[in-house]
This record gives structure tokens, C-alpha cells and sequence, in this order.
């Protein structure tokens, strides 16, 4: 099961966090493990933004420990420690693969149990065992002017149910791709030690990190999005239907066997991909008036924000 | 309820449980016919139900409507989730637009109609009935069909009616590719005057020209020892 969502505004007055809660709780039969969410575009000082989960910290003051490591880096413009995260806004000298990797492993060197959930531009993310609603009340989530977001409600089934094992992945170290999966991808472990072997390290043992550094890996090599998730159709083998976001956009991508749903549905106002019609009905009311289509087998799409103004769809 | 009026339930708020109550309700009680509004694509609506019933869900409705049940006549204004009418032994269901994947899955009689598209798998496993999609389906459409007729008025997707049994499939439109052990052929005049049967009273039609798909049965009956029967049918 799980399930995946994402929303993305075409306009400013559109609450995309609100939108992608009421989704991911509505899901939350398919995924009542853990909730999740990556969400981007809201302002924040300096040119880099951290999520850090410091909850299964082994020392007394890991913040501390945190920004010590951060400084040895960079200029820790503000510190915001809430229900075990760290939200910290940087200012880096640049954020290349090889930067962010080293203030992530500086930090969990520093301090011993936790970990860097994400570092990008302008992404944001939280996960928790927790239900959708009070993720977002949480992490005070509503109401903040993001461009977009993916989101999941996990269901366990190949690893622990813990916050380290739920979605979004980060594609560690590469800023601001995460990655939201339903599926199993089957040929990974072989596909994982091929890129380990290219100096690539994972974090955890779930499939979904390496559809996340597989995918970043083809956009730093100046792949677009579009051409990104089309490739994984062949490339990966399994069932999936998956969500990857990035500081423009988000695409989507479904194995050719469609064995996991997807759904996308538009207004002139946003964007919404999801696992399932009850979802779209219990956010937005079954007499709103969108149009919704299926995402085919072997099919991907992806859509930027445009910068704020009206979305462009990268790929039919 | 009054047994000469028509049943309608409000589906705003609820769950499933408590609406497939008020709709056993209201066949107990002999309602002619019965209008569930907002169904917000809830699952299991109309699920289990023997008795015969005229049920018409206004909107979306979500996964396994239909199923399990004998003699129902359901209709859906809106789009369908998936395993439409999923294991129903009689009765019909029309859907006016689309369906997810696994529509009609194992289904053992009755007819389940969908005006717009379908996912994939429809009438997979099928033991009966017939299943008919307006536009196209995805992937291993009659994938082991055993005895269910799928009509596609549209296109077809990959292995379709891949090791299917004794179901019969036709394809209005393209078929991506025929699955092991078919054989593809055009249908006589009696399955013409039945496939128009089934789908101009719907409004619906071929695409181009019908394709009938029906198994080779090559991978009933050999011996394990022949290897190479096994090997070339698939």
C-alpha cells in the first residue's frame, strides 16, 4: 500500500500545504505508519535551508552540537528546533553535491544520532509517525506561501516503522530532490552498488533513497526532469508509481504494469497527483469542478511552477 | 422509508459502513430505486449486497463498487476506482466515465459497462459476464481470462489476454501487443450482431474495426516431458 500526493499552486492565494494534508489524511488507509511531507518555496534567510531530526539524538544538547558542525561551514543565519527537528537557514558558499555532503556527515559526525533529513534552497522537510493533521499543526505547516510539495502516508513493509525509514528521501547530497515512492523496486541492491561504487552513499536500506540519488545523479548531469523520470520507466524494474520534486517542479512516474495508482487532477488554480479519487474528494468537495485523468502505465509527467506565475507541463 | 418512493441517501459525512446500511435499508424496505448522493469516491459502496436493487451513485465512486454482489443494476454518473464489480455473479453496472485498473476482476456473470477508459488489467481472471470498455485499456487486459468476453471499443495495452483460458476478447481499436499463447482473428457475423448488441445502446462503437482474441490453447494440455511446446507458446 502507501500512499503519495503531490500539489502545486498556479497561483499565489493557493494553500499548498492545506491541500497536501488533506490529501495525505485522507490516504491515510493506505499509509498509517508514518507521514511525510517536502515542501518548498517559503522564504527563509541566507541560500540554504536544513531539515535535521535530532528525536533519536544520543547526546544531552545536540543543537548545540548541530550548529557548531554548520558553522564550520557556513553562517548559520537562524535556528528554529521544534518536536525534535532543527530547521536551520544557512548561508553556504555554494550548494554543489560535494558541499552539502560535508556539512550532512559534519553534522551527524558531531553529533551522534542525528540525522540531515534534507539541505536545499528552499525545501522543507518533515516526517513523522504521526497523521497527516498534526504533522502539519506540528511543524506550523498551513498557511505559508510554498510553490509545491510532495507528500506520502507510509504503510511498512520492508523496514521498520521509525522516522528515519519514512518518506520523502532526500537525495543526499544533492540539494532539494526528495523523492515520495508506493512500490517496491526490485533491481536496487544491484543498481545501489553500482553507484556506490561511483562514491555515491545511501543512508538507509529503503529503495525509495535510491530512486532519489538515481534520479538527482541524472539531473546534475544535466538530464532534465522530464527526460529523468521517462528514462526510469526502463530503468527501473518493479511496481512504482513515484513522486520527484525538485525547487521548480515535480514529476511523477508509473511502472508499465500500473501496479501502483496515480491520479492527476487540475483546476486553473493547482496541480494535484495522488494515489486515489478519495483523496481528491475529501480535500477539494466532490462537486468542485476538475479535471482528473490517469496516469498511464509507463507513463510520466512533470510540471514546473514557473516561477511563481502559471505551470508549465514538461512532458505529456 | 416508503416502499413506492425512491431511496435517496446522502453520502456527506459518512462512512461506508453506515451508507451500505441505509442501502440494505432500503431494499429491505422495497425501494424501486435508490440515489446515493456524494459518494465522494468511497470505497466498497454497494459491496455484498444478493437481492436485486436499482442503485445510482451520483458522482465518483471509489474501489470494488459492485463487488461481490448478484443482480444488482448500479449506475455511476461519474468515474470509478479500481476492481469495478470485482467478483459479482449477475446483474449490471453502467459507469458513465472511467475506471481504474482491475475492472470486472474475476467476475462470474452479469455485465459491467464503462463509457470513458479503463486501466489496466480489465477482466483479468474473468470466470463469466462481460465486461465492456468504451475507450481503451491498459496493460494485461484478460490477463487468465477464463471465461469472461471483454469488448474494448478503443485501444488495448501490452499482453493482452495473455494465457487466458476459454474468455473471448475483441478490440475496437489498437491492440499494443497480443499476449503468449492468442490468436488473433477477425470476428464472424454473429459476434458483429453481438458486439453491436452490447455496445450501441451505450452510444458506443469500434474505434476502426473489431479484433477478436481468443487462446491458441497451447498451454492447456502437453505433456511436461515436451518441452518445446511449453517454450514456443510462451
Amino acid at each position: 500500500m502507501c500512499g503519495i500526493a503531490g500539489f502545486l499552486a498556479k497561483s499565489n492565494d493557493v494553500d499548498v500545504a492545506a491541500g497536501l494534508t488533506a490529501m495525505l489524511d485522507a490516504l491515510r488507509g493506505r499509509g498509517p505508519d508514518s507521514t511525510g511531507v517536502s515542501l518548498y518555496g517559503a522564504p527563509h534567510p541566507g541560500n540554504a535551508l536544513a531539515s535535521v531530526w535530532c528525536g533519536e539524538a544520543r547526546s544531552s544538547d545536540p543543537v548545540d552540537e548541530v550548529l557548531a558542525a554548520m558553522r564550520a561551514h557556513g553562517e548559520v543565519l537562524s535556528a528554529d528546533e521544534r518536536s525534535g527537528y532543527l530547521r536551520v537557514a544557512l548561508q553556504l558558499p555554494d550548494l554543489e553535491p560535494n558541499t552539502l555532503g560535508l556539512v550532512a556527515d559534519a553534522v551527524e559526525a558531531a553529533a551522534p544520532g542525528v540525522r540531515v533529513f534534507s539541505i536545499g534552497r528552499s525545501l522543507e522537510l518533515v516526517k513523522h509517525t504521526s497523521a497527516a493533521p498534526v504533522l502539519a499543526e506540528t511543524f506550523g505547516l498551513l498557511g505559508k506561501p510554498y510553490t509545491h510539495a510532495v507528500g506520502h502516508a507510509r504503510m511498512a513493509t520492508e523496514s521498520i516503522v521509525d522516522v528515519n525509514h519514512s518518506h520523502p528521501f532526500w537525495a543526499r547530497p544533492f540539494a532539494d530532490v526528495t523523492v515520495v515512492h508506493n512500490g517496491h523496486v526490485t533491481n536496487y541492491h544491484k543498481n545501489r552498488r553500482l553507484y556506490e561504487m561511483r562514491g555515491h552513499r545511501f543512508q538507509t536500506g529503503n529503495d525509495t533513497e535510491f530512486v532519489a540519488v538515481y534520479l538527482a545523479d541524472k539531473l546534475a548531469h544535466g538530464v532534465s526532469l522530464d527526460d529523468a523520470v521517462r528514462a526510469s520507466i526502463d530503468e527501473l524494474d518493479g511496481s512504482f508509481t513515484y513522486l520527484v520534486s525538485t525547487a521548480e517542479g515535480f514529476g511523477v512516474a508509473r511502472d508499465r504494469f500500473s501496479t501502483k495508482p496515480c491520479l492527476i487532477a487540475e483546476t486553473d488554480s493547482w496541480v494535484a497527483v495522488v494515489s486515489e479519487g478519495i483523496a481528491l474528494a475529501e480535500a477539494f468537495g466532490d462537486d468542485v469542478d476538475f479535471k482528473v485523468t490517469e496516469l498511464a502505465g509507463g507513463e510520466a509527467r512533470a510540471w514546473s511552477h514557473g516561477h511563481g506565475g502559471e505551470p508549465e507541463r514538461m512532458a505529456a | 422509508m416508503s416502499a413506492v418512493e425512491v431511496a435517496t441517501i446522502d453520502s456527506r459525512g459518512r462512512d461506508t459502513r453506515t451508507i451500505n446500511q441505509d442501502i440494505r435499508r432500503a431494499i429491505a424496505d422495497g425501494a424501486p430505486a435508490i440515489e446515493v448522493l456524494h459518494p465522494g469516491s468511497r470505497h466498497n459502496l454497494a459491496v455484498g449486497i444478493l437481492e436485486p436493487a436499482r442503485i445510482t451513485f451520483r458522482g465518483d465512486v471509489g474501489y470494488f463498487c459492485g463487488g461481490l454482489s448478484d443482480g444488482l443494476e448500479i449506475r455511476v454518473t461519474g468515474d470509478a476506482g479500481w476492481s469495478l464489480g470485482a467478483d459479482m455473479m449477475s446483474g449490471s453496472i453502467v459507469v458513465d466515465g472511467r475506471s481504474g485498473s482491475s475492472t470486472g476482476a474475476s467476475m462470474r456473470g452479469g455485465t459491467v459497462v464503462v463509457k470513458g477508459d479503463a486501466g489496466a488489467r480489465s477482466a483479468i481472471a474473468g470466470k463469466g459476464g462481460t465486461v465492456v470498455i468504451g475507450g481503451s485499456t491498459g496493460a494485461m487486459s484478460g490477463f487468465m481470462d477464463q471465461r469472461t468476453t471483454l469488448v474494448v471499443c478503443g485501444n488495448a495495452g501490452e499482453a493482452f489476454g495473455d494465457s487466458m483460458y476459454e474468455g473471448v476478447l475483441y478490440c475496437g481499436g489498437t491492440i499494443a501487443d497480443a499476449g503468449s499463447d492468442t490468436l488473433v482473428e477477425g470476428p464472424d457475423a454473429d459476434e458483429l450482431a453481438m458486439l453491436a448488441s452490447l455496445t450501441e445502446p451505450h452510444g458506443l462503437g469500434p474505434a476502426r474495426e473489431w479484433t477478436k482474441v481468443r487462446s491458441a490453447g497451447r498451454l492447456w494440455h502437453y505433456d511436461k516431458r515436451e518441452f518445446s511446446v511449453w517454450k514456443e507458446a510462451l
